[in-house]
């Protein structure tokens, strides 16, 4: 009698963990690829944002320089195409707001104007420094190129966040650069 | 040593895992009523997070991760903590009775409160490295310890007030609460001006 | 206990969030938005729902001595599942809840019923007492979430409720609006139904570590 005590509760246990995995395991397979396209979508559609004219977006390796001079830093390109021509790049990259980290998407074209910028993650305080992320603010640097785009003025009440968009702006245009004297 | 301060700064008083993370409410609620039994708590939390961080952080590195098992890290983590638990109970009470005797009532809360998973998935989320996780665990529980003691104390001032009968118990708890989370939030951006990171 | 009244109980005589007081982190941490709100209500019933059925199927399997770690396993792995579907299929949402998604292997509403309800009834009652109070959870989140989404951003469900030149109070959306919000509801509920406090005591008796929380025994919040 004791000895069943002693057996059956570590047994069942065991059972329970192996069935749960087992399961867990057939769940994770049958939703890998759905997993992927949706992730997929999900960047495209980010980036389509950002180049609304182009068709296919191809990701490319990072240049050897990232950081700025400020610390910005950058972190994807991605090549966007419109019928196989090149028209532009869609950059992401981060700079240190008030609290934490503003990671900002870039688009920038052959050119080297901007074509939209848009912040897709912050935590800056609710009210002040997410005014930066609104559509008034970021419309203003399309058409600006890297001078221009530096030039732009901040918002009162969110310098830090201001500053860290434009600083995050500063590394997609180090990246442009590099990309533009390679082609 | 600076990114290590400024990790223990902003885990404590920037992002508290109490009141700006909202994890591990149900022991900030329901034992903060005295300033020993908070303090107990807090010391557990606290000791659990960090061993807890230590096992899952190896556990992931080297088991989960290569083998493309990350889906099971729920699974894994809090069968991980609840065993540790477990363990610290049984050695708590053989070897340092005394120390059982003050916080041995809190060790089974432990397991579920929310604090203690979440720290750890955020941990080996955020891609720390070992040192920097344990120090991140660490800042966390002595965030949540700081927030029990305050609390403690507001409370203690809340028992002699004559409160309207709808807000007396949990409602007027929940809106003192509101008030210390709104004073902690005067913290903000406070690490980062500190060491200009 | 008849059927309809099972269901009935979990979403208004013993609601989880407003009466019993349980599973606060997610209440107060996906809020903001009343969609999330709704979203973690769903999230967490779905797992509600299929652990109390699974865990009542095997009541007489699970020994008592491992009661505790078979149900954490039995309900880490639904969480699993259901966040490994919503990754797939509802991604927004997904990215939106964030850690609170795993975490609701630890909301002590489902630990709670596993232990009160589902291991002592049949599969068919626990199935609905797992509904009745997954939809007391949902309701409460999402009403939690629609009045800070209203008051701090102006919008409900994203649509634009008050006019844009009132501007929206932002301290809603921040922790102490959420503790606020939640302090304040709970006072309505209480105004309500002051003078039953059976029920609060019932609350207790649902966590599964009433041992060691002061109001568990002291039966008072």
């Amino acid at each position: 009698m004791k000895r069943t005590g002693m057996v059956k509760p570590p047994l069942v246990l065991t059972l329970i963990c192996l069935i749960v995995t087992a399961a867990l395991a057939i769940v994770y397979q049958v939703t890998l690829t759905p997993i992927q396209e949706a992730k997929t979508a999900a960047a495209e559609a980010s980036c389509r944002e950002l180049m609304p004219d182009a068709d296919a977006f191809s990701e490319l390796v990072l240049p050897t320089e990232t950081t700025t001079d400020s610390g910005a830093q950058l972190l994807a390109i991605s090549e966007a195409s419109a019928g196989g021509q090149t028209i532009g790049w869609v950059f992401t990259a981060a700079a240190s707001g008030y609290s934490g980290q503003v990671t900002v998407m870039c688009g920038i074209d052959c050119d080297g104007l901007v074509t939209r910028v848009k912040i897709s993650e912050h935590t800056e305080t609710p009210g002040l420094g997410s005014k930066v992320a609104e559509p008034d603010y970021t419309d203003q640097f399309i058409g600006a190129d890297a001078e221009t785009s530096a030039a732009i003025d901040g918002i009162t009440g969110a310098t830090f966040t201001s500053v860290a968009l434009k600083e995050a702006i500063g590394a997609a245009f180090l990246g442009y650069q590099q990309i533009a004297e390679v082609e | 040593m600076e990114f290590y301060f400024a990790l223990l700064l902003d885990t404590i008083l920037v992002s508290n895992v109490v009141l700006a993370q909202f994890m591990g409410i149900c022991p900030f609620l329901g034992v903060s009523r005295k300033l020993d039994s908070a303090v107990g708590m807090g010391c557990s939390v606290t000791v659990v997070l960090v061993l807890a961080t230590a096992a899952t952080w190896v556990i992931n590195t080297y088991f989960l991760l290569p083998y493309g098992l990350d889906y099971l890290r729920t699974l894994i983590f809090i069968l991980v903590i609840a065993a540790l638990v477990q363990l610290l109970e049984i050695t708590m009470k053989k070897y340092l009775p005394a120390l059982h005797r003050a916080l041995g009532i809190y060790l089974p809360l432990i397991t579920t409160n929310c604090a203690v998973l979440g720290v750890t998935i955020s941990a080996v989320d955020e891609g720390l490295d070992f040192l920097p996780a344990l120090v991140f665990a660490l800042g966390s529980g002595l965030g949540f310890l700081l927030a029990m003691l305050l609390f403690a104390g507001v409370r203690s001032k809340l028992e002699n007030c004559d409160i309207p009968p709808a807000f007396r118990g949990m409602p007027c708890t929940l809106i003192a609460a509101s008030l210390v989370a709104m004073a902690f939030m005067g913290f903000s951006g406070v690490a980062d001006g500190i060491f200009s990171i | 206990m008849r059927a309809k009244e099972i269901f009935l109980n979990g979403i208004v005589k013993e609601n989880p969030v407003l009466v019993l007081v349980l599973g606060t982190c997610p209440t107060l941490a996906v809020t903001t938005m009343a969609v999330n709100g709704l979203g973690m209500g769903l999230a967490t019933t779905a797992v509600l729902v299929c652990s109390n059925i699974v865990i009542s199927l095997l009541k007489r399997v699970i020994p008592n001595q491992v009661r505790i770690p078979s149900y954490i396993v039995i309900i880490s792995g639904f969480v699993t599942i259901v966040s490994l579907l919503m990754e797939a299929y509802a991604r927004e949402l997904y990215q939106a809840l964030g850690l609170f998604l795993s975490l609701i292997v630890v909301n002590c509403i489902i630990l709670g019923r596993a232990e009160m309800f589902a291991a002592k009834n049949s599969v068919f009652h626990s199935m609905l007492d797992g509904a009745g109070m997954g939809l007391g959870f949902t309701l409460a989140l999402t009403l939690i979430g629609s009045i800070r989404e209203i008051f701090g951003s102006g919008t409900w469900f994203g649509l634009q409720i008050l006019p844009e030149a009132i501007s929206p109070v932002t301290i809603f959306l921040l922790a102490p609006g959420g503790f606020f919000v939640f302090g304040c509801m709970i006072a309505v509920v209480n105004f309500f139904r002051r003078k039953s406090d059976r029920l609060v005591r019932n609350a207790c008796m649902n966590c599964p570590s009433i041992g060691a929380c002061q109001n568990g025994r002291e039966g008072e919040f």
